[in-house]
């Protein structure tokens, strides 16, 4: 509040317009005035008013040492004089010319604050509001009406010294002096543009960004998790919700209770990363909770070349099978969104993964932290079975390229190789390997990783 | 008539050291036939005769010897010893569509089993293209018909599709509107048979990489390699553009010292030829010893006296039985351009190779 006047004085005159636009006028003096200007017949008395409260003006600008600055130091003990002067001298008249709106200066509007005539209109309390019985499109918004009020600025377009012009020019002091006509609706048209301006700008509304697909927050990221109490920061750490559901629980007293889970992953690409579930009753605060649990809670996932993953892996987790591959470089990730938001929080680039049977999110990121934090490095194979690691690669022809040596003993006997491999065969795979998979979204273009 | 009978083979004569032994051969039995009707005639002089072509033979023999042709062992031994085996420059990556690596667990010797036969296929993709003469052009009209003037707008190119004929062989002729029948060019030749027998890598036209300011770029590019073979497959070995974007690419190595780039390709052994031919080694000897290279170094500078034998740094290495890098060092003081520039690239060399020994020691 800038003024030391209290929000809605008695003495405040209103306008009623369509949807109660102004609760509060300006304590302008204006008004009294602006009633008098018109009435021809209490044009005398007019005038005494006019200069009783002009005696008393300059008796208040009088008072303070020293220039008036048009924003602050407006003591409330400045005032009380000219408030009294109002209120004893101004008689509440409507002007004779309407000006087609409606002008009640006394009624119930003026006999409240503003904070008790909000909450009667927006109703946010009340049987509507609980239970999730609240329709979105009837919530309203509260708007500060006194936004862009001046005082001293009125309908007549008087200039109070102090008020609505300045004090002093040229080390004299102004003179209560008054606008044309032009100029004053000159003025009221621009605090029209100005008022219409911020309501546009209100009603705009704040484009949020997309994850998946719109209107899902799987995919969004929420930034880094909050530091913690012994100052560490974990600014490298990027954080992704990969699913947020309500979900509800029936209590004695209320009945269904709504409340919002969440399930994030955080990683920082570079083979750190977690995951977490958040609860709570707002979203905002399920994000939070989950953000800094899921730190607390990493698996470090060891990368071939820092790109992909050592071997393919198959694995089921509960009902949910995936079957990752490991992929050269540029392949890109071509798997479930999910896997995709998750693998690049790790840092691999390139896999290839397809789920089968359930497809519960949880369940899902569970399985997959389980098989790629059980992967055997080359080094770990070198060592278990006590032979070199030799890899060979189509693109280099018969170059064998020794990528681990056991760190024990080197066994002198080869492995044993059988003509026929002793591996389970995944009929889904030999159907695509023999051609017989008639499915439209394989070899599917998406887009890249 | 002895002496009919011998100038048919005399006229012979230069073209081979074989030819002459031959026909020295037949110039002794020549005569004998015709003993009945006459007796010998002269076989002092034919003796004579016989003598003086035997030591023809035995110079142009001696001095072929002398001259070693790019095919020769021991030109080619020396080639592949400079040439280096990098396997892992000879198996960069290529550039194709990738799949996923397999692996596989060895003992040592599975590894050294493997490493072996990686070797072989590495030697296999080493083998360097041929090294030729300038084919000589192909100037032969077969049929001048003034009959056939003005009939047709465009020359007509007959070309013999027959499966079974070396293509060198084959027969492709003209028919120009002029009404001549002539042999086709050599160019000509080569954009028929690859239009008729397509070879992998080759295009019918010329691609626009082989112009000027393209094979600059490459240059700069350090895409020297990639150049040498894409003309491989393109040009014919004994055509004008292939001896020419050789000669060119090996210009430009030379003159920024890549010699680097085509170490482990099969290019080297051609460019150490026509370094050797041209007398201009010593950016590349220069090279070797910077690189610590001295036996690749000092077998240069055979190959050199192989090849010039006449010259002098030859004949001051064969007095001194100079051997290493004395060798290089007589090169260096007698025919070299850069000479200073080598001795001062041995000297830190030793130097270096000195501070190492002791700091070892």
């Amino acid at each position: 509040m800038r003024y030391g006047l209290r929000r809605g004085p008695r003495v405040s005159h209103l306008r009623l317009r369509a949807g109660a636009r102004r609760l509060t006028r300006s304590l302008a003096a204006g008004e009294g005035l602006d009633a008098a200007e018109g009435g021809g017949a209490a044009r005398a008395s007019a005038w005494r008013r006019r200069c009783a409260l002009r005696a008393a003006f300059l008796r208040c600008a009088g008072v303070s040492t020293g220039p008036l600055s048009l924003q602050g130091t407006r003591d409330s003990r400045c005032f009380t004089s000219l408030s009294h002067a109002l209120q004893t001298q101004c008689c509440i008249s409507p002007p004779t010319s309407r000006s087609g709106q409606q002008y009640t200066p006394y009624s119930f509007f003026t006999k409240l604050t503003a904070d008790e005539l909000w909450k009667g209109a927006l109703a946010e309390t009340g049987a509507g509001a609980r239970k999730g019985r609240g329709k979105r499109s009837k919530k309203k918004r509260r708007k500060d009406l006194n936004r862009g009020q001046v005082i001293g600025e009125g309908r007549s377009g008087f200039l109070w010294p102090g008020l609505n012009a300045p004090l002093m020019r040229n080390g004299a002091m102004q003179t209560i002096a008054q606008r044309s006509k032009e100029e004053q609706e000159q003025v009221a048209a621009d605090m029209l543009q100005q008022r219409e301006e911020w309501d546009r700008n209100r009603r705009m509304k704040v484009k949020r960004e997309r994850g998946w697909s719109g209107n899902t927050w799987g995919g969004l990221s929420l930034g880094p998790p909050d530091p913690g109490p012994n100052g560490e920061t974990y600014e490298d750490f990027d954080t992704r919700i990969l699913e947020v559901r309500n979900v509800f629980n029936m209590t004695a007293k209320d009945g269904r209770k709504r409340s919002v889970r969440v399930l994030v992953a955080v990683g920082n690409g570079q083979g750190a990363a977690g995951f977490a579930i958040g609860k709570a009753t707002e979203r905002v605060d399920a994000f939070r909770k989950a953000k800094n649990k899921a730190i607390h809670y990493l698996h470090y996932i060891e990368r071939y070349e820092d790109h992909t993953i050592f071997h393919d892996i198959s694995l089921r987790y509960k009902r949910t099978h995936i079957k990752m591959k490991k992929q050269p470089r540029g392949y890109g990730l071509r798997c479930h969104r999910a896997i995709i938001t998750i693998c690049r929080l790790i840092g691999i680039k390139d896999m290839y993964v397809k789920v089968s049977g359930s497809v519960n999110m949880l369940n899902l990121t569970r399985g997959l932290f389980h098989g790629l934090s059980r992967q055997e490095t080359h080094q770990q194979l070198a060592d278990k079975k006590g032979l070199h690691v030799v890899e060979f690669r189509e693109e280099c022809g018969p170059l064998p390229i020794l990528v681990a040596s056991p760190r024990g003993a080197l066994r002198k006997d080869p492995e044993p190789e059988e003509e026929v491999p002793d591996i389970r065969l995944d009929w889904e795979e030999v159907k695509a390997t023999q051609g017989m998979k008639r499915s439209i979204w394989s070899d599917l273009k998406r887009a890249s990783t | 008539m002895a002496t009919l009978r011998i100038s048919v083979p005399f006229g012979r004569l230069l073209t081979g050291s074989r030819g002459a032994e031959r026909v020295c051969f037949r110039a002794r039995t020549q005569p004998q036939p015709d003993t009945p009707l006459q007796p010998l005639p002269q076989p002092s002089a034919v003796r004579l005769l016989c003598r003086w072509l035997s030591s023809e033979a035995a110079e142009s023999r001696s001095s072929e010897m002398k001259k070693p042709t790019f095919m020769d062992e021991e030109v080619q031994s020396i080639l592949i010893k400079m040439t280096g085996l990098n396997l892992e420059k000879i198996f960069k990556p290529a550039v194709q569509e990738l799949k996923p690596p397999t692996y596989k667990l060895m003992t040592q010797a599975q590894l050294e089993e493997a490493t072996r036969k990686a070797i072989e296929a590495a030697k296999v993709r080493l083998k360097m293209p041929p090294v030729l003469e300038e084919r000589t052009p192909i100037n032969d009209v077969l049929a001048e018909d003034k009959i056939l003037e003005g009939i047709e707008t465009a020359k007509y190119v007959f070309t013999d599709i027959s499966y079974n004929i070396p293509h060198r062989e084959r027969f492709i002729v003209v028919r120009e509107p002029s009404g001549t029948l002539r042999k086709a060019s050599w160019e000509e030749r080569d954009r028929m048979i690859q239009v008729y027998f397509p070879k992998e890598g080759r295009r019918i036209l010329p691609p626009l990489i082989f112009k000027e300011e393209n094979l600059k770029t490459m240059y700069s590019r350090d895409r020297h390699v990639d150049v040498l073979n894409l003309c491989v497959a393109q040009f014919e070995p004994d055509s004008t553009e292939y001896i020419k974007v050789h000669h060119q690419t090996y210009e430009d190595i030379d003159k920024h010292g890549k010699y680097d780039l085509l170490r482990s390709t099969r290019h080297f052994g051609g460019m150490a030829w026509y370094f050797v031919n041209k007398k201009k080694i010593d950016g590349l000897l220069i090279d070797q010893i910077q690189r610590d290279l001295l036996d690749d170094a000092t077998s240069l500078v055979q190959l050199y006296h192989m090849l010039h034998p006449d010259g002098q740094s030859a004949q001051e290495a064969k007095e001194q039985a100079a051997e290493g890098v004395n060798l290089i060092k007589v090169f260096a003081n007698t025919e070299a351009q850069k000479g200073a520039y080598i001795e001062l690239t041995l000297q830190t060399y030793q130097e270096a190779f000195m501070s190492s020994h002791s700091a070892a020691s």
